[in-house]
């Protein structure tokens, strides 16, 4: 087990180290690492952190390994609140991110819990549908609200779309690590009560776990994570459900203790590698990585679906 | 009048044409073509930002951007809509000549080439003299330019500069090489960073700017947050164009449009 | 030791509907209960209610001691399941989880490391060692249901609910497993079993009850209610034999 931290930790090292220094134009290197790579490169450990962590643990509470913050339409929900927070000039920000993001993403998983039928076993594709559904009725919805009060595009569809890491400065940067460490942190401290999930609604209780407190303080939690992370960089999908499920595979188990740290860790190589390939590929223009990521991760999601659907996983 | 199935009017001899034009370009053209005096008469209708002369202000605003509204352009029983090639989006126009409405597309503006455009424009007005003159306006004009820079090199000064237009703060959007922006500045002598990107507006990353290194930063102030923009490359003191201090702003009226008033614009810089 | 005891405990679906009609009886603690009844006589309501679990819609009246500790509902959900834990007929999950994995965590609920001792302990008796690797979602119903029981004993609440859990197994297994069901009883562990199969009660239960459209209509050992007018009450309209199993020499149901 302490190789597999290893091998992440070293992952994460190399990752940077590639972020920072890919094609580095030497002459003016401080400068640019200071200002550009380096924020760039927190703000990625930061969000490809949380997402992993937050795609966990939703599958998790959920009892579902197909969610994750963008298919059920939480991180869309996100962008469309924080769209309507700055329009009305709501800023009740926290170091350059938005709350507004942080109820749209909390409204939208109140209202999937909501509408999905509950005990019935197909539920999860129901949860699936809705949440694509959700996630459409929120993309169309910003997509309206941009064309209404923001018709110059100054903070354009593409960026909340899309994804963005290029927009967002140091201090944000390390706001938002801090706040994925901390979270990840609290979720990692109560990876037992987690692990009582794994069964279903019907057996937490039975494993001395309160289902409705814990649920509701993952589900916060979660909305705040996504929240401040969509606020800041914009919607990017499938690492949340990527790689929860590649650590799964990797360790061999889905307890929360070993899992959510690792996640946290491949999350933060996965987009930190992600970026600073797309930035590179795309010299001199700016590739939007939640791009790549859908690009990569929509067909990955498909083959997951089908093996579930065919009783594989 | 001679009236159509339709009951759509066309211009005859005794009666003034009602022209309406979607880009503000080409409406700054068709004045300078016309005549103030005409074109005041004969517009019945502009696209928004169509602001020079002033008076243009008062005709029939239509919104185009992003999309016109078809409906509010067939009110104005326009006898000739003029639509440019790459402003405005092809099935837009498609609709209005499916309302038998008499459309025609000018080209994309060529900074180099001018003249030409500004003379098809004017057969289409029907006004070849005033198309002459006013293509002259422009070689006159060019001619100018070209005698300022070569005169400035002569004199010792500034020799060719490597400029960054930004057209947008956040993303950073700049003008590529087929831009009218860009054969501008080889006008005056400078060169756009940019120019061997193809599309109008690219959308490149700071680290490119900054690889790039140019002498001048343009902010076309209708980027939003001007000061904001400006303040995002000051931190940057390696940056040739933040050394020497050489941050602008510029009036996006005067050079957003490839007409005269760019060359005025122009004329000024230096 | 103070016995598990109902004072007039009723169920009601709301608004009108009875599902459990008023009952009071004891048990005393370390005792297997069988709890028979045909589908709909109001055993999982029974069952449900007793083990705490509140379900929409649904509203109990009485009172329920365990050992004294009465007012289930509002405890916290880990000192209830340290009273009384209720498991179903079958369980599943859509991750990939181990037998062993699954046993840890019943045996971790209220103590900070798991009981390996204990784990052993019935791994052994229920001979799952080489289940302990095993992906659950690959085992069969009967081999998840014997993982579950395991589950259930490792995590030694005073009370273990057992509603159908037995239901997947063959015949050479439900001997076996009643078996062992009764030494668990005697270290002290309190069953309540419920279950379509009277001859399998037979052979576990040291009581049993009778549940017909939400009325007990009796309770008692064994031997008392294997009688015939017991049993008339039960299925008016079968006509059911008592017999000696041969194999166990208790009584058996012959229709």
């Amino acid at each position: 087990m302490k190789k597999k931290y290893w091998l992440a930790g070293l992952a994460l090292l190399a990752a940077v180290a590639i972020s920072l220094f890919l094609r580095l134009d030497f002459s003016n290197a401080a400068l640019i690492l200071r200002e550009l790579r380096l924020p760039r490169a927190l703000i990625a450990i930061g969000v490809g952190s949380a997402l992993a962590v937050s795609g966990a643990v939703m599958q998790t509470v959920l009892s579902n390994p197909l969610a994750e913050p963008y298919t059920l339409g939480i991180a869309s929900g996100a962008a469309f609140g924080a769209a309507i927070a700055t329009t009305f000039g709501w800023k009740i920000s926290f170091f350059g991110l938005n709350a507004g993001a942080v109820v749209g993403a909390l409204a939208v998983l109140v209202l999937l819990l909501k509408l999905v039928v509950r005990g019935q076993g197909r539920q999860s594709d129901s949860m699936i549908l809705l949440g694509i559904m959700l996630s459409l009725t929120c993309a169309s919805g910003l997509a309206i609200w941009m064309a209404l009060a923001d018709p110059l595009g100054v903070q354009s569809i593409n960026f909340w779309l899309l994804g963005d890491l290029s927009r967002v400065g140091l201090s944000t940067a390390l706001a938002l690590l801090g706040l994925s460490l901390v979270i990840s942190g609290y979720f990692w401290f109560f990876s037992r009560k987690l692990d009582a999930f794994l069964f279903g609604e019907d057996w937490v209780e039975g494993f001395g776990v309160s289902y409705r407190q814990t649920q509701r303080i993952a589900i916060l939690l979660i909305s705040i994570l996504v929240g401040f992370c969509v606020s800041a960089v914009g919607m990017i999908g499938f690492v949340g459900l990527i790689i929860p499920h590649l650590v799964r595979r990797h360790l061999r188990t889905s307890l929360h203790f070993h899992l959510i740290p690792l996640c946290f860790l491949w999350g933060a190589v996965a987009l930190t590698l992600g970026d600073a390939l797309a930035h590179s590929v795309s010299e001199p223009r700016e590739l939007p990585v939640g791009a790549l990521t859908s690009l990569v991760g929509a067909p990955v999601f498909i083959a997951l679906f089908i093996r579930r659907r065919r009783g594989e996983i | 009048m001679v009236f159509w199935a339709t009951a759509l009017p066309v211009a005859s001899a005794a009666s003034l044409p009602r022209i309406v034009t979607l880009t503000p370009g080409i409406a700054e053209w068709t004045v300078e073509i016309l005549g103030k005096a005409q074109a005041l008469k004969e517009l019945v209708g502009v696209s928004e930002y169509s602001n020079y002369p002033p008076e243009l202000k008062k005709i029939a605003a239509l919104s185009v951007v992003p999309r016109f509204s078809i409906e509010r352009i067939a009110s104005l029983k326009p006898t000739l809509i003029i639509a440019s090639e790459d402003a405005n989006r092809p099935e837009q126009v498609e609709k209005l000549r499916r309302l038998r409405l008499h459309v025609e597309v000018m080209p994309p503006e060529k900074f180099n080439g001018m003249e030409a455009w500004v003379r098809k424009l004017a057969g289409i007005l029907n006004a070849p003299q005033g198309g002459r003159i006013a293509a002259k306006k422009w070689s006159d004009g060019i001619a100018e330019l070209k005698r300022q820079s070569a005169h400035r090199v002569s004199e010792g000064g500034h020799p060719s500069e490597q400029v960054f237009i930004q057209v947008q703060g956040s993303p950073i959007v700049t003008v590529g090489g087929a831009s009218f922006l860009s054969e501008a500045l080889q006008a005056i002598g400078d060169h756009n960073i940019f120019s061997d990107l193809k599309e109008a507006y690219p959308k490149v990353s700071r680290e490119a700017v900054l690889k790039r290194n140019p002498d001048r930063i343009w902010i076309l102030d209708a980027a939003a947050s001007t000061e904001e923009i400006r303040e995002s490359w000051k931190k940057f003191s390696g940056l040739k164009a933040v050394a020497k201090d050489q941050i602008e702003v510029l009036s996006a009226d005067d050079f957003a449009r490839c007409s005269l008033r760019l060359l005025n614009a122009l004329k000024r810089l230096h | 030791m103070a016995p598990l005891s109902l004072r007039k405990w009723s169920v009601k679906a709301l608004p009108e509907k009875t599902l459990v009609s008023e009952t009071s009886f004891d048990l005393p603690m370390g005792a297997i209960l069988g709890v028979y009844g045909p589908n709909g006589s109001g055993k999982t309501s029974l069952l449900k209610s007793i083990s705490g679990m509140s379900i929409e819609g649904r509203e109990t009246s009485g009172e329920f001691w365990i050992e004294n500790a009465t007012a289930l509902a509002e405890m916290t959900p880990l000192e209830r399941v340290k009273q009384i834990l209720y498991l179903g007929s079958d369980f599943s999950t859509p991750f990939d989880l181990t037998v062993r994995e699954l046993l840890e965590m019943g045996a971790r609920v209220g103590a900070e490391l798991p009981d390996r001792e204990r784990i052993q302990r019935v791994v052994e008796a229920l001979h799952l060692r080489d289940f302990l690797p095993r992906v659950i979602n690959t085992l069969s119903d009967g081999e998840k249901q014997l993982v579950m029981f395991a589950r259930g004993v490792i995590q030694k609440p005073k009370v273990l609910v057992l509603d159908e859990s037995f239901s997947k197994l063959d015949l050479d297994h439900l001997l076996w497993i009643a078996k062992e069901t009764r030494r668990f009883a005697k270290e002290g562990m309190t069953f309540l079993i419920a279950s379509h199969d009277l001859n399998f009660l037979s052979e576990v239960a040291d009581e049993l009850l009778f549940m017909r459209k939400s009325i007990i209509i009796a309770k008692g050992l064994v031997n008392d209610l294997f009688t015939p007018a017991t049993l008339a009450e039960l299925y008016p309209n079968l006509a059911l034999q008592v017999v000696r199993s041969p194999e166990s020499g208790k009584l058996k149901i012959l229709y």
